[in-house]
């Protein structure tokens, strides 16, 4: 075991005994990837820090029974992230993009900042057609293109073989793929 | 993009292929050489797809939330044990907004975009045909008038579908007591349409008691509408009836999706069956 696995387990352990310092160190170290990986699933950025902070409070909560199973941490907050995204999803059915670009007003739109914004645009189609696929689908995708862990990772979060998780993510792909293309040819022709 | 191109698309196993040799380090122009012709285009648009999702992580925002917001959430530092206060406050929180809020919060029907007698018909109970008439008459043109249907085209369909002489009585005719040869009989331009802005019947204006043929005044004369535009306003949308609609016509409580409100519903039958049917 290495010594940042020795230190990881000494923290979950202080975490469990009710230790809120050790607990936020937790809550640090993986804040972000849970973060983000609730934004890539709600696309609403207000519900999003909400749902994250449930997040983590269910783990605070339910620290105590939590058992290390050779599993890394993150896979149970994934688990608890993944429920909580689907609870939401259930009871909120009609979702509202937020697709505000995330861009400096004040810079003109030169020939190069147009084709930058026309880039930002089709970043939000893929944002939005990934709210379409399957659950599965959505969490491969997120954690793979977005998030950059490797499949070997995926398939322990996930808890699915890696060849299951590069079939889903093929799919998916191909999915996304004739999706932001359906979209595309529907918009309308700018002038 | 190009995505009409159909032949021999990339199935699930050039696929995983393409995504190892991805994760081996392969660029983008290697992967696209090593596939066939006709697979190039379609790699290529999955490729600039997995491009756009790694885009996407510079679009997340940055998040700002921190621990002691969760704790603030907390009154019990022991974990694994929701505290009772929190649990009793959660609970107050939740009787006291109930207190304030209407406890049955009105129920709504989902009216299909382009509602028709039958759907009146199926979605609610058995109804006079008549009545449902008027009824689709004013939903048409509350609550469907900002989609894109043709209200005209929805009362085109009505009158020839649904002649309001062939029901005299309050029972429910199905729309096949009405044959095909008798609704093909009339010539479609001669048959009253309602304006939408100012709710009259407009009868063509190429057509009056003059020159009409002996089978166009019949068809209109068995709509109760004669040659000329005000007398026929009084035989479908009576004056008294018309009084007594209008305030829940202009009832504004919908989208544009045909969410109709079933207290409004029900008011607005109620109005209806308390009016005789010679009205209809």
């Amino acid at each position: 075991m290495t010594r940042e696995e020795q230190n990881m387990v000494l923290l979950i352990q202080q975490a469990r005994g009710g230790d809120q310092e050790a607990f936020g160190k937790l809550y640090a170290l993986y804040f972000t990837p849970i973060y983000r990986y609730v934004y890539v699933r709600i696309g609403v950025k207000h519900d999003v820090d909400d749902i994250t902070q449930t997040v983590f409070l269910k783990a605070w909560q339910a620290m105590a029974r939590y058992e290390n199973q050779g599993k890394p941490f993150l896979a149970w907050l994934f688990t608890i992230a993944r429920n909580t995204v689907y609870d939401y999803r259930k009871k909120k059915r009609d979702i509202l993009f937020d697709d505000t670009p995330i861009r400096d007003e004040s810079i003109s739109l030169s020939p190069r900042n147009e084709e930058k914004e026309l880039y930002d645009e089709q970043i939000i189609l893929v944002r939005k057609a990934l709210l379409d696929l399957s659950q599965d689908q959505q969490d491969v995708i997120a954690l793979r293109f977005i998030e950059g862990r490797s499949y070997r990772e995926i398939s322990s979060l996930i808890e699915k073989s890696q060849d299951a998780v590069r079939a889903i993510a093929s799919r998916g792909l191909r999915e996304l793929r004739k999706k932001i293309g359906r979209r595309v040819s529907d918009e309308p022709e700018k002038s | 993009m190009n995505y009409l191109h159909k032949h021999n698309p990339i199935g699930d196993v050039d696929m995983i292929r393409i995504l190892q040799r991805l994760d081996a380090g392969a660029t983008v122009v290697e992967i696209l050489k090593d596939l066939p012709e006709e697979n190039r285009e379609e790699a290529r648009e999955l490729l600039y797809v997995i491009m756009l999702l790694d885009s996407v992580r510079e679009h997340l925002p940055v998040p700002h939330e921190h621990f002691e917001h969760i704790l603030q959430r907390l009154d019990d530092p022991i974990p694994g044990r929701i505290p009772e206060k929190v649990t009793k406050h959660t609970h107050e929180k939740k009787a006291s907004a109930e207190h304030i809020v209407s406890p049955k919060a009105p129920k709504i029907f989902v009216m299909p975009h382009i509602p028709t007698v039958f759907h009146l018909q199926k979605y609610f109970f058995p109804l006079s045909t008549a009545v449902a008439v008027v009824v689709l008459l004013v939903v048409s043109r509350q609550y469907v008038t900002s989609e894109p249907i043709g209200t005209d085209a929805v009362l085109f369909e009505l009158s020839t579908e649904y002649p309001l002489d062939t029901f005299p009585d309050d029972e429910v005719i199905p729309s096949s007591a009405v044959s095909a040869q008798e609704t093909a009989s009339i010539p479609a331009e001669t048959l009253p349409h309602f304006d939408i802005l100012t709710e009259a019947p407009v009868v063509p204006t190429t057509l009056n008691a003059d020159n009409a043929n002996a089978d166009q005044k019949h068809a209109l004369s068995s709509r109760g509408v004669s040659s000329t535009p005000q007398a026929s306003r009084g035989t479908l949308f009576d004056e008294s009836l018309e009084t007594t609609l209008t305030p829940l016509i202009k009832n504004e409580s919908s989208d544009a999706y045909g969410v109709f409100p079933e207290d409004t519903f029900s008011i607005y039958l109620q109005t209806l069956t308390d009016i005789p049917i010679d009205h209809y």
